[in-house]
């Protein structure tokens, strides 16, 4: 199998050497990067503040706005004519005004600014107004605000999975569901990228007619998998380097940057203490915080230790490479039935379905893991991959798995063997438009 | 004893019949020629000979052994749709394909550079393919067909596409293999193009051979009776002398030279003939007018019809 290993080693190497696949594996984990560092880098910079002047004809909400990291509040006292002309050049980068209404609360305001108003700034304005309105409301139905705060609740529910032996066992949806998308969703970027790179390179032999030249050398099979295994080892190549630059690229980043975010953090941290001494509604409410994140720290990784590593690592690595293999040998087959790639959309539906059920029905699966659609979808080899990646993390019965694994198995070996079949007839034929007919005539077909 | 043999080989496609019952056999160092028109099944039987393709039934012999996979590297192939990967570079896909042939690399290249060099491509190897002209990109792929010195090479429609000095190179190329021991397939629809190379062929059409043997000997057994005559200042209209039995088929003057083409009788001789016509004029040349391939062909392919 020295000539399996030599086709391999090409379809390896001139892949790997592609401008377009260098450009891809350093913009991909740049781009990555900078979803984990953009918003670090915007706290960062979120410095920038805005002076806003109130004109309040009310006379409700002149102790009500406090100034905030971001919004600086002035209460005006000259009319709203006068203000309008003067708050700028007075350094006010907004005004909002609240025009005297009778009888009624207000319910409207009305900012000027020269330039467009954040949505931050017209949320909190909006929630400001909103909560003294209401407190108003309240008081004058004869309803303490006090007792209302007392009354809210927030209820926290923990769930354990009791497994044969009694013993019980914290039970974490949201990890589990996180783990399950990201397993699942690369599944089908490594089929869908992947497979498709095997069928225009079926197609690039074909139409650059180096394909008999090849096939007297070699098997048309041995052809088949080292282009189909050669792809993956891309694939894997490509993948890991993402991983790989994410990690490196955050990595410095971090280590750059720390300093300077843990500069920004001290002042913060004893400006919260001082206020701690001056404010007793924030001092009651800093320290919970920093419980809560403790907390969320300590059961993060307890949701990590529930999960079970070394099933969810071998059943990814396998799931990974049998979809892929599944679908690259059909990818292969249609790339040689066709002459060129604007004929493959005839044929590329029956394997677009599948793989478009199995991620439509995610949200499903991860709802109901156990339930008959989801285990149905992970028995089916063509959305196994996917569905059965996406209820691992829940766990699942080992005797599920085996079945799931040895339908996936079997259907890799036929499917190829079909495969392995219509690319042999294919990738000779020319100037034919093909039929399913005659692809089931060319499995079928000896010789 | 034969180099390669085929033996009642047949093989059917979905709706019609590619070959059937063909049966071929190749002395060692000759070169064989297998014609026929278009669509006749010639580049089946040469799939079939390089195991791309399994026939229906029927046996192929390697040297009085049965043909298998291992045979492969003894056999060099020359495909009538070939083509190199594009975006590849030429020296490095040439070794790419010997490899594929069972050379080792490092002799691969060293073989590569010495051929390269033969047919003044040596400039080339870093080249991409998509830069090279069709007829470039060909002489690459004949030095990979004959790079493992093959002891059979098959060549479907070899001098298709390339111009006259590159056919006269590649002819050469092949009559020096052939001394050096390798035996040699011609396929092709052009018969007169390899007439001259082939001293065995077989001719196909419609699946079948309808026949085979000997390039001289087929003549022979087609031959017309015909001779051509170049006479200097003849004295008479040739209609006019001509003896009774005796068919005028083409008549042409050229300033004071008339050139006759003459058809006998069967089993005449043209001893009395040409005496008649040096009666006539100064006899510059005669000879006898042996059919072509393509002549040869038409006539048979008329008597089966018949």
């Amino acid at each position: 199998m020295n000539k399996i290993g030599l086709i391999l080693q090409r379809e390896y190497m001139t892949r790997v050497k592609k401008r377009s696949f260098i450009i891809m594996t350093i913009l991909g984990p740049v781009l990555m990067a900078a979803v984990f560092i953009i918003p670090m880098v915007l706290a960062m910079n979120a410095e920038e503040t805005s002076n806003i002047a109130i004109v309040d004809e009310t006379g409700l909400f002149a102790t009500k706005f406090n100034t905030t990291e971001s919004l600086t509040f002035t209460v005006l006292s000259v009319p709203i004519e006068e203000a309008k002309t003067t708050f700028v050049n007075n350094g006010y980068d907004d005004l909002l005004y609240i025009p005297k209404t009778e009888v009624v609360l207000p319910t409207s305001a009305v900012i000027f600014s020269e330039n467009q108003v954040s949505i931050t700034t017209k949320t909190f304005i909006r929630n400001v107004m909103r909560d003294e309105v209401e407190e108003q409301k309240m008081l004058a139905s004869g309803i303490d605000p006090e007792i209302l705060k007392s009354i809210k609740t927030s209820i926290s529910l923990t769930s354990f999975i009791l497994d044969s032996s009694g013993a019980e066992k914290k039970s974490y949806a949201e990890v589990a569901m996180a783990v399950g998308y990201v397993g699942g969703l690369l599944i089908y970027m490594f089929i869908f990228i992947y497979g498709s790179m095997v069928m225009r390179g079926v197609i690039e032999e074909k139409t650059s007619r180096i394909i008999e030249i090849i096939i007297s050398s070699v098997k048309p099979f041995q052809l088949m998998m080292g282009k189909i295994i050669g792809i993956a080892l891309v694939g894997l190549t490509q993948f890991l380097l993402w991983i790989v630059l994410t990690a490196g690229i955050v990595g410095i980043f971090n280590g750059v940057f720390a300093e300077k975010m843990v500069d920004k953090r001290v002042p913060e941290i004893t400006q919260s203490a001082g206020g701690l001494i001056t404010e007793n509604t924030l001092s009651s409410e800093d320290p919970d915080a920093e419980e809560v994140i403790n907390e969320g720290l300590v059961e993060i990784l307890d949701m990590i230790r529930t999960i079970n590593i070394p099933v969810m690592l071998v059943s990814f690595i396998f799931y990974f490479l049998g979809g892929y293999l599944l679908y690259a040998s059909m990818f292969a087959a249609i790339g040689a039935a066709v002459d060129n790639e604007t004929d493959t959309q005839q044929f590329m539906l029956p394997i677009t379905v599948p793989i478009i059920l199995a991620l439509v029905m995610m949200p499903s699966v991860i709802e109901n893991p156990s339930g008959s659609l989801a285990i149905w979808l992970s028995m089916i080899p063509f959305t196994s991959p996917i569905s059965m990646m996406m209820r691992i993390p829940f766990g699942v019965p080992y005797t599920e798995l085996l079945i799931s694994a040895i339908i996936l198995v079997i259907t890799f070996v036929g499917m190829t063997w079909a495969a392995g079949k219509i690319y042999r007839t294919g990738i000779l034929m020319y100037g034919k438009k093909v039929s399913y007919k005659e692809l089931w005539k060319w499995i079928r077909y000896n010789g | 004893m034969e180099f390669f043999k085929a033996v009642n080989v047949s093989k059917q496609f979905q709706h019609h019949v590619a070959l059937d019952r063909v049966s071929i056999s190749l002395p060692k160092q000759s070169i064989y020629g297998l014609l026929g028109p278009n669509g006749a099944g010639k580049t089946t039987f040469i799939r079939i000979i390089n195991q791309i393709t399994a026939p229906d039934s029927g046996e192929l012999f390697f040297e009085g052994e049965k043909l298998r996979p291992r045979h492969i590297t003894r056999i060099g192939y020359l495909p009538e749709e070939r083509g190199l990967y594009k975006k590849m570079k030429v020296g490095e896909q040439a070794i790419y394909l010997a490899q594929l042939k069972g050379i080792p690399r490092h002799e691969a290249i060293k073989k590569l550079k010495h051929w390269f060099e033969k047919f003044d491509i040596l400039n080339w190897w870093d080249k991409k393919v998509e830069e090279l002209s069709k007829g470039m990109a060909q002489k690459v792929q004949f030095i990979v067909t004959i790079l493992h010195k093959p002891d059979l090479l098959i060549f479907d429609e070899p001098f298709s596409g390339f111009d006259p000095i590159n056919v006269n190179l590649l002819k050469d190329e092949i009559l020096t293999l052939r001394k050096n021991g390798s035996t040699v397939i011609f396929s092709t629809h052009n018969m007169a193009s390899v007439e001259e190379l082939c001293d065995h062929i077989a001719l196909i059409d419609n699946a079948k051979k309808i026949l085979e043997g000997n390039v001289k000997e087929i003549k022979n057994t087609y031959r017309t009776n015909t001779y051509r005559y170049v006479v200097r200042n003849m004295s008479d209209h040739p209609q006019t002398i001509l003896p009774n039995g005796i068919q005028l088929l083409e008549s042409t003057q050229d300033e004071n030279l008339t050139t006759l083409i003459l058809q006998l009788q069967h089993n005449d001789k043209p001893n009395e003939l040409t005496s008649k016509i040096l009666q006539y004029g100064e006899l510059t040349m005669m000879e006898e007018v042996l059919p072509t391939m393509n002549e040869v062909f038409i006539r048979k392919i008329t008597e089966i019809k018949k």
